[in-house]
């Protein structure tokens, strides 16, 4: 299958550069027609845990915590005390949460926090049993390079074209075809450039720095007007013309984002002075001036790395859970003042979960299926979705014998769950997750 | 007039191999394909030495070989051309980096309160490091090693993000750059024992599983050993394309199982023993010395694991299985030769250090010629880098026409766009550029992790190209590189004020003001080596003319911001 974003690309190169860059922006639609209503305005939210959060100790059994215990040994066990003990009414079984979780256990408490249960990669449901025959698996399981790609991409096939966008991307590229979507990139990254936010014809936009060096003065305006120029040039070499298009579109739109909040209202809600919670305070502000943008559909992308605790895990993940429960619960509250709880869906992705087993290190090893959490006024929270494994080594949800889980949730699955309640019609799942039609269900539950 | 689609098919089958043919095929049918398409634009292979160097190339080959054409350089190989200039760096003698003193990991207890000033900054950032590759970059005879050394930096990596103290950066930082003209065989082997390396991939104090304890040996060097340093993670052909079994399927390189044999060949090492201390299982920190198999009072490697092993499987494969109760160095040694020999390396390695060097899409054609390289440097010797960087450099793919290809060049990474800028005009600098960097996606010794500071597979949006360095280029940091050309041209970085900092030497160009043709041509030639296109240069020339001719100094800053920010120049072709 040929995509569109080849198809375009090769007219660039067939027809000239110039064509190519005034067809394609950098963003989506910069003179768009204008939009009024933001009244149905939804955002997602993602927040990757870069390196593979180990979910074995965010969320532990409580009913058959011997079992985690006798596993997990003095390295890597979490005491029974400690847990922050929830319900999950679906799995007829108590929990714990990990003990640095305090404000996600209360959100979760207060139903808008759900857990998502051994979700993961996956090319079609397979068993242990097939898995160790040979059966469907995603290309380079256990690398994190290839595992991020293809949780961002919905793509688990490295020779499979669609994997050079991710499922973000692709759901903004679906919708920004619809009439009424915005004029302003509908993907914003607080975080890099993730495959996650990458869409045929669109790439996020990363505030932050703007244009500096131009004062007033014909010399200036000269100067600004022969940078412009030169940015619009066809150098016959598809860097170039690349990074023309991605500069010439970066100056634009942090432009219109500029002038946006300088009217933005002062968020109240105190975030914590960490990297992950100014990133979704960054966030928090851009949704603040929504109206200003004219816009009504928002991806946001952040990211906490630090997560790959091949050793000393359990202070790492200490930290680690005490920085995330932090700016999450700030984050929500955020949302809360701006009255827009029931319109942001926050959620986690990462690489992979970890062995089960510890390893010599005091840490623990790549692994596959994992937990995740979903966060939002539309969540309905206070319980799990999908199934729990079995905590056995050796046993039926493991892949080895270490502890690496066979997803049971495919991230099509999660994904897709999230892209309908975000306004993806039920006939253009298959353009964003293509493998959707090889699982049970299209649509989770976890949202209302 | 392009490189052809065919070719460029060829080169990217790594990624995605069925799309780009069909589209090929569209656009025959519809006619808009190049009659000419499947010419290739190199020329013939023949020494680049024996032939007159032009003075353009002689720039390229600088972008190319070192941190910048400085005009001294750049008569240095006029007059000695490329093969014997690369000799004479082969040579050179390292600039090296400084070893401060092993402080105490607790920061507080390394620099107590009433400590001088700048006791965190040299002590436990990487401050001390950036400087000096600042400075040896900008000043360093060593030009080709210490650009080779950046591209080893880059991929295999250790990061003061964890490593924390300069202390135990530095000594891995003057490995690589020491071994950069070595043999990969004893890299590999240096870089696997180097301490900084142990801490950082936690290979150092790793177990062997002693029942009945529930734990594993860790598998974090194992995998990126191979997933990183040698191999990656499917097999490839020799011209670096990913081989396919009849599914269409990448045929992994290795499995899971792999992974887990390495982790049990990498068990039992621990940091050198200090001196006058007694060995222990895990030794107290040690980073001047490589690590050592741990042997107990009786002399046994008793925290190897004694298992037999199965490695990699290949055509002739070396050490495909080590047998059980081996001794822990002879693993280790028949474990990186299996590695070595792996028909992967020569291609993986080869086609990245193409791409930090040369371009960001080298043909398959050129990743075979370095691949044979990598094999035979001529006198049968496998690994040998001379012979790999000689390759690389002379190619007829570096040197000669196929600059002019559609998908020809790489973005120039942070720390070489402020570099070459300096050098090409002759800037006096403090090193303290490391924050310019940084502003621009690259903290310089602070890799976010081991995936280095931009993933080396990363495509380029909308286009089928690879472009490594654009896996930073956001909308951010495309601003924030032009901001810091306005910084350079019309001002200097750090204080105004003070005599420090780093400031360009524009009195050349000044000097030609007076005829703003012949300043935009001055520019052209440095930096662009003549491939301004004319429309460039009237802008350019606009925007000079809207300065009085009263202002010579101001033309020239003009001139020069706007060549140095244009992404003409920003992608080194």
């Amino acid at each position: 299958m040929k995509t569109r974003r080849q198809f375009l690309s090769g007219l660039g190169r067939g027809l000239g550069a110039a064509t190519l860059l005034s067809s394609v922006g950098w963003f989506p639609r910069l003179e768009a027609a204008d939009l009024s209503a933001t009244s149905d305005y939804r955002a997602l939210v993602c927040l990757f845990l870069h390196g593979g959060n180990d979910a074995n100790n965010m969320i532990v059994p409580h009913d058959d915590y011997a079992t985690y215990q006798k596993v997990r040994g003095s390295a890597l066990n979490l005491a029974k005390d400690s847990l922050l003990k929830i319900n999950a009414p679906s799995q007829r079984a108590a929990f714990g949460l990990h003990p640095a979780l305090a404000e996600l256990r209360d959100l979760y408490a207060e139903g808008k926090l759900a857990v998502l249960a051994n979700t993961g990669t996956l090319s079609a449901p397979v068993t242990r049993a097939e898995y160790l025959a040979g059966g469907e698996r995603p290309d380079s399981l256990f690398s994190h390079s290839d595992q991020q790609a293809e949780w961002q991409s919905g793509v688990v096939k490295r020779l499979d074209a669609r994997g050079q966008t991710g499922w973000g991307g692709r759901t903004a590229d679906a919708l920004a075809e619809e009439p009424g979507s915005g004029a302003f990139p509908m993907q914003i990254s607080a975080s890099g450039l993730p495959l996650f936010m990458t869409g045929v014809s669109a790439q996020p936009l990363v505030p932050g720095t703007a244009l500096q060096g131009f004062g007033s003065g014909t010399a200036n305006q000269a100067r600004y007007a022969a940078l412009r120029k030169i940015l619009t040039l066809d150098a016959g070499n598809e860097l170039i013309n690349a990074q023309s298009a991605l500069t010439a579109s970066a100056i634009d739109a942090t432009n219109t984002l500029a002038a946006a909040l300088s009217g933005a209202p002062t968020l109240e809600t105190e975030f914590p002075n960490t990297a992950i919670a100014r990133q979704l305070k960054g966030i928090a502000s851009i949704m603040s001036v929504r109206s200003a943008l004219k816009t009504n559909r928002q991806i946001f992308f952040a990211s906490l790395g630090g997560f790959d605790t091949h050793t000393a895990q359990l202070n790492t993940q200490q930290n680690l859970f005490t920085q995330v429960s932090r700016a999450l619960a700030a984050f929500f509250a955020a949302t809360v003042e701006l009255g827009i709880q029931n319109s942001v869906t926050t959620f986690t992705l990462s690489d992979f979960a970890r062995t089960f087993q510890p390893n010599a290190g005091g840490g623990s090893d790549h692994g596959w299926g994992s937990h995740h959490f979903v966060l939002g006024g539309s969540v309905k929270g206070g319980d799990f979705y999908g199934t729990f494994p079995l905590l056995a080594l050796g046993g039926p949800d493991d892949a080895t014998s270490e502890g690496r889980w066979i997803p049971t949730t495919s991230v099509d699955q999660y994904g897709a769950t999230l892209a309908q309640w975000f306004g993806l019609d039920a006939k253009s799942l298959p353009s964003v997750f293509p493998n959707i039609s090889r699982f049970g269900s299209s649509n989770l539950g976890f949202l209302v | 007039m392009s490189r052809s689609l065919e070719d460029r098919n060829e080169g990217e089958v790594s990624t995605r191999p069925w799309g780009r043919v069909v589209f090929w095929v569209l656009l025959s049918a519809l006619g808009l394909a190049s009659p000419g398409g499947a010419q290739v634009l190199t020329e013939p292979v023949q020494p680049a030495a024996s032939r007159a160097v032009s003075e353009a190339d002689v720039i390229r080959f600088l972008e190319q070989a070192t941190f910048g054409p400085a005009a001294s350089e750049v008569s240095r190989v006029k007059e000695a051309g490329f093969a014997a200039w690369l000799d004479q760096q082969f040579d050179s003698r390292v600039s090296s980096y400084p070893v401060p003193a092993l402080f105490p990991a607790d920061q507080n207890a390394g620099c107590p309160s009433g400590s001088d000033a700048n006791c965190l900054r040299d002590h436990y950032t990487m401050y001390p490091l950036q400087v000096a590759f600042f400075l040896n970059g900008l000043r360093g005879e060593d030009q080709l090693r210490q650009r080779v050394a950046l591209a080893l930096h880059e991929i295999f990596v250790v990061s003061g993000v964890k490593l924390r103290q300069p202390a135990i950066m530095a000594p891995y930082q003057n490995l690589l750059l020491d071994q950069a003209f070595g043999n990969y065989r004893t890299l590999l082997e240096n870089i696997t024992l180097n301490p900084s390396m142990g801490a950082y991939l936690d290979m150092v104090n790793n177990d062997a599983p002693i029942p009945p304890a529930n734990v594993s040996p860790n598998e974090n060097y194992a995998r990126e050993i191979l997933q990183l340093f040698s191999i990656g993670v499917n097999m490839l052909n020799p011209d670096g394309t990913v081989q396919t079994d009849s599914q269409g399927e990448p045929v992994p390189a290795y499995t899971q199982d792999t992974i887990k044999a390495f982790a049990h060949v990498f068990t039992g090492f621990t940091y050198a023993t200090l001196p006058g201390a007694k060995a222990r299982k895990h030794n107290p920190p040690n980073f001047q010395q490589p690590m050592a198999l741990y042997r107990d009072a009786s002399g046994r490697d008793s925290n190897h694991d004694k298992g037999a092993k199965r490695l990699l499987s290949y055509p002739g494969a070396v050490h495909a299985t080590l047998a059980a109760h081996q001794d822990g160095n002879t693993d280790l040694t028949q474990a990186l030769d299996n590695i070595f020999h792996h028909p992967n390396v020569g291609p993986f390695i080869g086609k990245q250090l193409i791409q930090h060097l040369v371009t960001s899409n080298p043909t398959p054609a050129y990743v075979a010629r370095v691949t044979k390289a990598f094999e035979n440097n001529g006198s049968g010797v496998r690994g040998d880098l001379r012979a790999v960087i000689s390759a690389i450099l002379l190619d007829s793919e570096a040197r000669g026409r196929a600059k002019s290809s559609p998908g020809y060049g790489r973005l120039r990474e942070p720390v070489l766009f402020i570099t070459n800028l300096c050098r090409a005009f002759n800037a006096s600098s403090d090193g303290l550029l490391a924050n310019q960097a940084a502003s621009m996606g690259q903290n310089i010794m602070n890799s976010p992790t081991v995936f280095n500071y931009y993933p080396h597979e990363y495509e380029v949006p909308d286009t089928d190209l690879e472009g490594p360095e654009f896996g930073i280029l956001t909308s951010t940091t495309a601003q924030a590189r032009i901001n810091f050309v306005n910084t350079l041209a019309f001002s200097k970085i750090g204080a105004a004020a003070s005599d420090s900092g780093t400031a360009l030497d524009l009195s050349g160009l000044s000097a030609l003001a007076g005829n703003p043709s012949a300043l935009v041509a001055e520019l052209d030639r440095v930096l662009l080596h003549g491939t301004m296109p004319a429309a460039m240069t009237r802008s350019i020339l606009d925007a000079v003319n809207a300065v009085p001719a009263t202002n010579p100094l101001r033309r020239a800053q003009t001139a020069l911001y706007l060549v140095a920010s244009s992404p003409q120049y920003q992608v080194a072709r």
